[in-house]
């Protein structure tokens, strides 16, 4: 019988190792961030295609953001946070970022994420970050120089005024505009998951606030834009949405 | 298992080992080069296939430098890219071909290439080694045959050496003048030693022209703001003075020159050119893509008087150049004391280490 204890425990091993069924104890999450306008979600496309918005009729050509503060909601709708992780998007093309295998597996009820940072991590020196990382200024171009800090979101595109395509451009910057963002939603986290959120850009003018080009402004960077900044800020926090959750494809 | 056994197992194994490609062969052995990143500048992401080496960057310059990359073996890459110029071409507007063919877009200044992720002025090449190898075959540049360089160097003696240095054996590839290039390129660095660094390090003061050219080039232009600004900041901010993006800054109403678009096929593209550093700038005259001014006056006159509010994708950016402080919609409407100040920051961009370091000079002078 003793002879047999090895192979026996070996074999053990393997096919435990080898369950289908066996859960991770924890995962990481992908998370994919799409543009779309309106109600009925349209894909936005960028540069070209023009939305209805009010009376103003709107092109997009850059939405870029600087992500911080990760967390998600336990279904006491308690945060459990992602600490030390920094992601970057550059829509639509530079859409998703991975959150580490540090995320224990199970239930949530939720996703919370800033756009922006502290205002330590914002005023920091931006060369100690490495080649790659989504806070290097050469990485985002969202760095603004040696006045100091982060642009949070660089929002813009073009508006018909008076019968020509005119500008709009909106950099959303300082602390006092920097913005958290909710989604309340089942998560089933128990395995390796790709989480989908709709970035409706139609929200962006009008969540919290209706906002024009014409009527409010077509430009700010966050000083000397009589509050628009800050309004715009609250409606982007309230523009993101649950779309989909689904198991990571290997 | 008896230790004959044992002892059948160890030489088989030893003999399996002692058959690799590599018996009899000395190791190839190459010297890390540490990329010396000047104080306030992000951290560049090198190419991980490609890492510096002493030997490799060596070979780099010299292929560089060497005429023989060209048909008749009258030009090198620093031919129109002079050390003593900012690496462009001697002040002239477009560079000439090895049978004076003219070029069509100003020679573009290389320095802190490490940051840059695509190159031209219309972003065609996606990486360093590709950009270098470019010129050679273009008809009205070098107008050579890549394969025919290959041969030629193959010739050379004291190209199977470099070669044989940098990668281990004398074969010469495209593929390997790509990276020797890619790597002398990427060491051409500009910052640390300026005026302006020197400032930010608290080892120099500006005069006071030259501080108000910096409170202006970091000045938004917002009608709303009590006090004008240049803002310069929002395309050439950061250490590199580059945003490196691919932007139309209104010089045209009409493009006779379609810069990205024209790479992409996207009329949404047209009239983009990568957004330059500014680094060394009083160094790389003239500017623009198309060299179309030869002073920095006269680009501060542009930015102040002369953008075109209707040119085709005029990047958002520009929004504080047509609606301005002033309430001009053509430009800044700058003061002259304002336009000669910001002229005044420009100039302590200049690092005159790329005239001094010898890693940048001819190996062949």
């Amino acid at each position: 019988m003793k002879k047999f204890a090895l192979p026996l425990l070996v074999a053990g091993i393997l096919l435990t190792s080898c369950d289908p069924e066996k859960k991770p104890e924890i995962v990481n999450l992908e998370v994919v961030v799409q543009p779309v306008f309106g109600a009925g979600n349209a894909p936005v496309s960028y540069n070209d295609a023009s939305y209805a918005m009010g009376t103003d009729t709107v092109k997009f050509t850059r939405n870029d953001f600087v992500l911080s503060e990760f967390a998600l909601l336990d279904e006491q709708g308690a945060r459990v946070d992602i600490r030390n992780e920094y992601a970057y998007l550059s829509l639509p093309n530079r859409n998703s970022f991975t959150l580490p295998t540090t995320i224990a597996a199970g239930q949530y009820a939720g996703f919370a994420f800033a756009i922006g940072l502290d205002s330590t991590t914002n005023h920091g020196d931006p060369s100690i970050w490495g080649g790659s990382h989504p806070l290097n200024p050469a990485v985002n171009n969202l760095h603004w120089g040696w006045t100091g800090g982060y642009i949070f979101a660089a929002m813009e595109g073009y508006y018909q005024k008076d019968g020509a395509q005119t500008p709009w451009l909106y950099h959303i910057a300082l602390l006092e505009n920097r913005m958290e963002v909710v989604v309340e939603t089942p998560l089933d986290l128990t395995d390796f998951k790709t989480l989908t959120l709709q970035l409706d850009l139609e929200k962006f003018f009008k969540a919290v606030h209706a906002l024009s080009p014409n009527e409010d402004g077509d430009f700010s960077h966050s000083t000397f834009d009589n509050g628009l900044a800050h309004k715009l800020s609250e409606n982007l926090s309230q523009s993101f949405q649950f779309a989909s959750l689904e198991n990571q494809t290997p | 298992m008896t230790n004959t056994r044992w002892l059948v197992f160890g030489l088989l194994t030893l003999l399996v080992v002692s058959c690799g490609d590599n018996w009899g062969k000395k190791p190839h052995v190459t010297t890390p080069y540490v990329l010396q990143v000047p104080a306030g500048f992000p951290q560049p992401a090198l190419p991980a296939d490609n890492p510096l080496t002493v030997e490799g960057i060596l070979l780099g310059r010299q292929l560089f430098f060497d005429p023989i990359l060209s048909l008749d073996s009258s030009q090198s890459c620093g031919s129109c890219h002079n050390a003593a110029f900012g690496f462009t071409d001697h002040g002239l507007t477009y560079s000439l071909g090895v049978d004076g063919s003219v070029g069509d877009r100003n020679s573009m200044p290389l320095h802190n290439l490490a940051w840059h992720q695509t190159f031209f002025w219309d972003g065609r090449a996606p990486s360093l080694r590709e950009q270098s190898l470019e010129p050679i075959s273009n008809p009205i540049e070098m107008k050579e045959d890549v394969l025919h360089v290959v041969e030629k160097l193959q010739r050379q003696p004291r190209y199977q050496d470099a070669f044989t240095a940098a990668f281990g054996d004398e074969e010469v590839t495209p593929e390997r003048m790509g990276l020797a290039m890619e790597q002398f390129m990427l060491t051409i660095l500009s910052g640390g030693d300026s005026k302006f660094d020197r400032f930010i390090a608290g080892t120099e003061s500006l005069t006071t022209e030259e501080a108000l050219g910096l409170q202006l080039f970091n000045g938004e232009s917002n009608p709303n703001s009590p006090t004008p600004g240049a803002d310069c900041f929002h395309c050439h901010g950061g250490a590199l003075f580059t945003n490196h993006k691919f932007m139309n800054n209104g010089l045209d109403s009409v493009l006779t020159d379609l810069g990205l678009g024209g790479v992409t096929g996207l009329t949404t593209d047209d009239g983009k050119f990568k957004v330059p550093s500014l680094r060394n700038i009083a160094y790389t005259a003239p500017y623009m893509h198309d060299g179309r001014f030869q002073t920095l006056e006269q680009v501060i006159e542009f930015y102040n008087s002369g953008v075109e509010p209707n040119s085709p994708n005029l990047d958002p950016s520009m929004i504080g150049f047509i609606q301005t402080h002033s309430g001009s919609t053509r430009g800044l409407n700058l003061t002259l004391t304002q336009r000669q100040a910001v002229v005044a920051f420009l100039n302590t961009f200049t690092d005159t280490r790329v005239e001094t370091d010898t890693l940048y000079q001819n190996p062949f002078k």
